[in-house]
């Protein structure tokens, strides 16, 4: 049995050693990461212990409770920066972007640590499937909270209704994995198509937007 | 086969209102249609997940639906679209007809709560309970405007017909009349398609003067 424990800790130990010898401008997106593989860590035991307490299958589990539960753990610790250092808005994107990127990457070890690394072809795939779906959700929450916090009445209702977009995207995500056969390529496919659609979509229509009238 | 449609259909509905309301906040740069936009996009992602669902699965779910997430969300935004179209005059008036909310929302929500979801039937009934009260606020108070300036009235007329026919369906989907179109439930649902994309209309009527 492998202890994903130690894993974490192999990762992170090396990682945390160079953030700490960067300097302040690299620090923040590596230790951002770091906590993002932690809060990953975290998610995969309360997706155990809720899967237990409810008696579910793997199946239910994967497509019902793991969507609700990486999500809201991926946004905490963005809360508790927001909330307590009241970061500028163009430092909030760069923090959830690098969270999402931390915690893909800790769920692709683990998906490895569990299933072997034989099959390059799926597992090339399945890396960028994971990593952009989880990128794509930061990137919802990233942009929407800098627009949603400057709003005072907004910032409760907004943030609960970013998270609640993200978790269903994660849940359709998770869905069509499950369920398996050619459908999960649909999946892997889906994050990437968007965020590719998101980019140019951006840069042809940025330079033409205003502020807001009300 | 008529649920597959009637979720078709609705999906379908979402997507255009998400699409237009996206076209409508880039032009106008209005926060409305910001709102509108989101509450048509976990409308239309919630729609996806349970139309998957019905598709692929099947079977009903032991532990609850991701897709209860995405409406609740749909519901949230609504209801800051409302507040961000509500002025302040309109929020200190009173009438004796915002009573009617309470009266009709609440015992309907101890009935879905005895038979449904509790936490989520709950939270449902709070906001429907906040969004017919000030929709019927709201109503009153733009009838009694003097004039042409009823801008909003639609907006609010729109919102009390949603939570008359929202609440038809889930009454009409217990107990189960079969997966016929001799089901009130489907019928009764393209109706709430129909509501829900009028509210693109109404929203445009009450952001542009």
């Amino acid at each position: 049995m492998i202890d994903i424990n130690n894993v974490f800790v192999c990762i992170a130990a090396p990682l945390l050693a160079a953030s700490f010898c960067l300097g302040k401008k690299y620090f923040h997106p590596v230790f951002f990461m770091l906590t993002g593989m932690g809060v990953c860590l975290l998610s995969a035991y309360i997706n155990t212990f809720i899967a237990a307490l409810y008696q579910t299958t793997a199946f239910h589990a994967a497509t019902e409770i793991a969507p609700v539960i990486e999500e809201v753990m991926k946004l905490l610790p963005l809360l508790f920066y927001l909330l307590i250092f009241e970061p500028e808005p163009e430092h909030i994107k760069p923090s959830i972007l690098s969270i999402a990127a931390g915690f893909a990457t800790f769920e692709n070890i683990c998906y490895l640590v569990q299933n072997g690394t034989t099959n390059f072809g799926f597992l090339l795939i399945r890396g960028f499937g994971t990593g952009a779906m989880h990128i794509l959700c930061g990137a919802v929450i990233g942009y929407g909270l800098i627009y949603v916090w400057r709003r005072t009445w907004l910032k409760l209702a907004g943030t609960f209704g970013l998270l609640g977009v993200c978790i269903v995207f994660h849940g359709i995500y998770n869905l069509l994995i499950a369920y398996g056969g050619r459908i999960q390529y649909i999946a892997y496919l889906l994050p990437m198509v968007i965020i590719i659609l998101g980019i140019s979509t951006g840069k042809m229509l940025l330079p033409h937007l205003h502020s807001d009238k009300y | 086969m008529p649920e597959i449609i009637d979720n078709l259909s609705q999906l379908f509905a979402m997507l255009l209102g998400c699409i237009f309301s996206g076209i409508f906040y880039l032009k106008d740069r209005r926060q409305p249609y910001f709102i509108l936009f989101c509450f048509y996009g976990c409308f239309a992602l919630a729609g996806l997940y349970w139309l998957l669902y019905a598709i692929l699965i099947t079977d009903t779910s032991p532990i609850f639906y991701v897709s209860d997430i995405g409406w609740i969300a749909g519901f949230l935004f609504l209801l800051l679209l409302q507040d961000s179209l509500t002025l302040t005059e309109e929020r200190s008036f009173q009438c004796r007809s915002m009573w009617l909310a309470p009266l009709t929302v609440v015992p309907l929500t101890i009935y879905y709560m005895s038979i449904g979801n509790a936490v989520y039937n709950l939270v449902t009934g709070c906001m429907m309970l906040l969004f017919l009260r000030r929709s019927l606020r709201g109503f009153i108070f733009w009838k009694q405007q003097p004039g042409q300036n009823r801008k909003q009235i639609f907006f609010h007329l729109t919102a009390i017909i949603f939570v008359i026919l929202e609440n038809c369906l889930w009454l009409s989907s217990y107990p189960w009349l079969g997966d016929g179109w001799t089901n009130p439930y489907f019928w009764i649902d393209f109706a709430v398609t129909a509501t829900l994309f009028s509210f693109l209309i109404s929203v445009k009527k009450a952001v542009n003067p």
